[in-house]
């Protein structure tokens, strides 16, 4: 299905559009959401959310880019959002953050290695690296120039390099656990 | 077990293969009832008419009445750097009570007892007998005040002003701002903005919160505080502890010993710092509840109770581009070390039980260190 014709179903609300829009989209636009936010629990409800925006605003899109940097281009906006209202509940005393004790060990060591990256440059990393969207594709889902997107897609790698990078000894020495 | 990949695509190679959750059953149900917004068939004539109406209303704004908007108190507000604030706490029951004051002058600034210096934080906490010492860190930006820049942003927020209000024999322009915020639920947020349409500055502001039931004011005044505001004093007998020095005196620790270390505190509290590879599955980034009990005891060297129940906070903490596990035993040591009736050995083991489940970390390097906690907490990277 090419991107007209999913763009065409989505807005007709054809079923057979609208799986391919959650079969193709909703995994990847989750995992860029949490990866990006750091939360899974508030990625999830991003993902769908974003998702439910696809198709309620898809008359927005024109087709001037792939709706792939489109449809993350919704996703940043959603994210974005949710970080300002985060930002009062932040502000109220006593209202904490909760993270899931349910996911794996691997994903939540690597989601908070990413949160030690500033958010600008995270995203951009995580488009291009991890999402594989193209430099082009990913400056038109954050509404950025493509120069500022590779400039901090290589600060990202940068930080990334210094966080990997072994400071001493033998990296994650293990300690017995009976 | 719990590492980071060893390169950079080997990272970018494991996020990639994080498993996903599926989508929720409901969602291609939820599209289909999501009903998409439609575009004028000539959308130039209708941009064209809102334009003029946009103009319309610039121009009558500017040729009818004051044209002070709240982004140009936000605005005009982020310049100022001489102020003081003063909070005022709003109970249930209607009774006021002082809360904190923020001072500003240029890059100085002081909250409560706590001094931000050209250099330097510090923080006095002298309530003898429970407290009496002084911390020193790395110098810190002053804490956000009352006045929420970013408010405007709030769900639902749609300021309205009411312009030439008299409010105490002046006249100023009143804002009006409701919204709402999350914690479990929704509840109602009011704010009440006062501002004095000459300097567009704000002079008070009252938000309250879950339908006017509590809140707090900010009562503002932009003179420059008096240079003695900022003036630190050293209560007599208090223990000064430099955060700096304590920070390289950690990361030298782990450096010598990565298998972890328990740091001990001149209060006899008790901090363990593991790496995540040897520590067991915990809430990252979350405090655990305080239902939530384990026990921290001795292994070969004894120092901890045998059977002390200790309520852990665990954090996890990146030292080095390394990360760790923080586990803070509440109660501490018990008095005979900290008379000095008993020492410290060198290295002990200790058991960590979460639950049914007992971790054991072995030889962990014992280091007496000022104020474990508090430099914890202030941790960064």
């Amino acid at each position: 299905m090419t991107d007209s014709e999913l763009v065409a179903g989505i807005a007709a609300g054809d079923l057979d559009a609208l799986e391919v829009l959650v079969g193709d989209y909703h995994q990847p636009v989750l995992r860029y959401l949490w990866q990006a936010g750091g939360s899974k629990e508030d990625a999830e409800d991003l993902a769908c959310q974003t998702l439910l925006k696809v198709r309620s605003d898809i008359a927005g899109f024109r087709g001037q880019g792939t709706l792939r940097s489109w449809i993350y281009r919704v996703a940043y906006r959603e994210l974005l959002q949710h970080r300002r209202r985060q930002a009062l509940v932040r502000w109220i005393p006593f209202v904490g953050h909760e993270t899931s004790t349910q996911d794996s060990d691997d994903a939540l060591v690597l989601t908070e290695a990413l949160m030690t990256i500033p958010i600008a440059l995270r995203t951009a990393f995580l488009l291009t690296e991890v999402e594989g969207l193209s430099t082009q594709e990913a400056s038109a889902a954050l509404g950025i120039p493509e120069g500022t997107v590779k400039s901090r897609c290589h600060h990202a790698r940068m930080r990334l390099r210094k966080l990997l990078a072994p400071t001493f000894g033998e990296r994650n020495a293990e300690t017995t656990i009976d | 077990m719990q590492k980071l990949p060893s390169t950079e695509e080997l990272f970018v190679q494991s996020l990639r293969e994080v498993k996903m959750p599926n989508a929720p059953e409901d969602l291609i149900r939820r599209l289909q009832k999501t009903e998409p917004r439609t575009r004028n068939a000539e959308p130039a004539a209708l941009y064209a008419l809102a334009f003029l109406v946009f103009f319309g209303l610039v121009v009558s704004s500017f040729l009818l009445r004051p044209s002070l908007s709240y982004a140009d108190v936000v605005r005009h507000f982020q310049e100022q750097r001489h102020y003081t604030v003063t909070n005022t706490r709003i109970m249930s029951d209607g009774t006021r009570t002082k809360g904190y004051t923020i001072y500003r002058s240029g890059k100085l600034w002081r909250f409560g007892t706590t001094y931000g210096l050209e250099d330097r934080t510090v923080k006095v906490r002298s309530h003898p007998p429970l407290m009496n010492y002084v911390l020193i860190d790395k110098r810190r930006d002053p804490p956000p005040v009352g006045f929420r820049p970013d408010q405007i942003l709030w769900k639902g927020a749609k300021p309205t002003v009411d312009h030439n209000q008299s409010w105490h024999g002046r006249k100023v322009d009143i804002f009006h701002i409701k919204g709402t915020y999350i914690d479990r639920q929704e509840w109602t947020l009011t704010e009440e903005l006062i501002v004095d349409p000459k300097t567009k500055l704000p002079i008070q502001d009252t938000t309250m919160r879950d339908s006017g039931q509590w809140g707090d004011m900010w009562s503002y005044d932009f003179h420059d505080p008096s240079p003695s505001i900022f003036e630190v004093s050293i209560p007599k007998d208090a223990h000064v502890y430099d955060l700096r020095l304590q920070r390289k005196q950690i990361e030298n620790a782990l450096k010598t010993h990565p298998t972890g270390a328990l740091f001990v505190g001149d209060e006899g509290e008790v901090v363990v710092i593991a790496p995540t590879s040897s520590a067991p599955k915990l809430k990252y980034g979350a405090t655990l509840d305080w239902d939530f009990v384990g026990k921290l005891r001795g292994g070969s060297g004894g120092i901890l109770h045998s059977s002390y129940d200790a309520n852990l906070d665990l954090k996890t903490i990146v030292i080095d581009g390394k990360l760790y596990v923080t586990a803070w035993m509440m109660r501490g040591l018990s008095a005979d070390f900290l008379n000095g009736k008993k020492q410290l050995p060198p290295t002990a083991s200790a058991v960590l039980e979460l639950g049914d489940k007992r971790y054991f970390m072995k030889n962990a390097f014992i280091i007496r260190t000022g104020s474990p906690q508090e430099l914890l907490l202030s941790w960064t990277y």
